[in-house]
């Protein structure tokens, strides 16, 4: 099994809870590991993966075995998250070792180390940067002669029914499958590339 | 027989046994090293909470390798491993430069333990692959091991995941361990 291998969350919700793990969603409680350097708290497996990534990115401590003085907050950190682009559902969706290379994720390690050492945010590390713009790397365009139909819909393309392609994962799509929405605004992309917005639901003031 | 057996170049044929105990600061990547060495790929570990134990063979050596958690609250016990070790194994974390200090005074707490006087040390610098890493000059110097009088110590630059370094340790340990011949 590949270590960064996105576990399924059990309990989204439940892990916004301190006595669940941040990154699994498993209950901890029993037996709690912290990362003191995110401030969130982990069971002890995603705490072996957490060591894996190095002290500089997340020190970790066990409640029970270490002399540890800091306190979790996976709440602060999970709406910290958000606010910098990152809702929880991406969040997990991510690796487990990729996701705390997201440039929000270094943005609070820089930002937690300059207040404690009383300096300025130091500028991101060029080396991350470079990671992250790899994994995003430009989608491989499907050739048009590779795609008589539309990759999602099958509908036939014909002289007046035009093939696209989708901006983000390269896939061949017909107008149908590439709404206006999504490519007047940034460039185009596809219906399964840009999930159709969330529907409100009246009276709870959700989104 | 030691010294006929030298004499006739059969060294590499005796059996030799010793014991090691590897010990270090939490995520170190002791038990990393330990099976790297033992099965020769990167586990995915956890915290150790106890220890692990693993027979290595290195040549005409084997080596009993007890590699002992290191969280703060169970360091007291690592001094139960020390009896009958004939040397010790420090690993410490070259990129966690803000512990080198506790890192220091551990190892030489446990040095000044009766039961390790005759006991070789051989200091892994380990994570030398991470940015930032100190090399293992800076580290003996941060580790004050030139005070360490009347001992035998190395100290080598390594990486678990990739091996780098781990067999150069062995090699030094296989010259100056006081092994004794297998039972």
């Amino acid at each position: 099994m590949s270590r960064d291998a996105a576990q399924p969350s059990a309990a989204p919700a439940a892990a916004l809870d301190d006595a669940c793990c941040f990154d699994c969603g498993a209950a901890c409680a029993h037996d709690r590991w912290l990362c003191a350097t995110h401030n969130v708290s982990l069971c002890i497996s995603c705490a072996g993966v957490h060591r894996a990534l190095g002290a500089g990115i997340s020190f970790v401590r066990s409640e029970r075995l270490d002399g540890c003085e800091t306190a979790s907050d996976n709440a602060a950190f999970a709406a910290y998250l958000e606010a910098h682009g990152v809702p929880r559902r991406d969040w997990l969706a991510a690796g487990r070792v990729s996701r705390y290379y997201t440039p929000a994720a270094d943005l609070w390690r820089r930002r937690s180390d300059a207040t404690a050492r009383l300096r300025a945010v130091e500028p991101p590390d060029p080396e991350l940067v470079k990671r992250y713009e790899a994994a995003k790397a430009p989608p491989i365009w499907t050739p048009d002669k590779d795609a008589p139909a539309c990759q999602l819909c099958r509908r036939k393309f014909t002289t007046y029914y035009r093939r696209h392609h989708c901006r983000a994962c390269g896939r061949c799509v017909c107008c149908d499958c590439s709404p206006k929405v999504c490519w007047q605004t940034t460039s185009r992309r596809c219906k399964r590339c840009v999930p159709p917005p969330a529907r409100s639901i009246p009276g709870l003031g959700l989104t | 027989m030691g010294a006929l057996f030298s004499l006739m170049g059969l060294d590499g044929w005796t059996k030799l046994d010793a014991r090691l105990c590897m010990v270090g600061l939490d995520a170190a990547g002791k038990t990393t090293i330990l099976y790297k060495l033992k099965l020769g790929e990167v586990v995915t570990t956890i915290p150790t909470i106890g220890f692990n134990v693993e027979a290595i063979e290195y040549g005409n050596l084997t080596l009993t390798v007890w590699d002992i958690g290191g969280q703060d609250k169970i360091r007291p016990l690592w001094r139960h491993y020390y009896s009958d070790t004939q040397g010790v194994i420090f690993v410490v974390d070259s990129n966690d430069r803000d512990r080198l200090s506790q890192a220091k005074d551990e190892l030489h707490g446990l040095l000044d333990q009766f039961e390790l006087r005759d006991a070789v040390v051989l200091v892994y610098a380990n994570k030398q692959d991470l940015p930032n890493a100190a090399p293992a000059a800076q580290l003996a110097e941060a580790l004050q091991l030139s005070s360490l009088r009347g001992r035998k110590w190395y100290i080598q630059a390594c990486c678990a995941t990739t091996g780098d370094g781990l067999y150069e340790g062995l090699d030094w340990l296989k010259e100056n361990c006081p092994s004794k011949p297998a039972s």
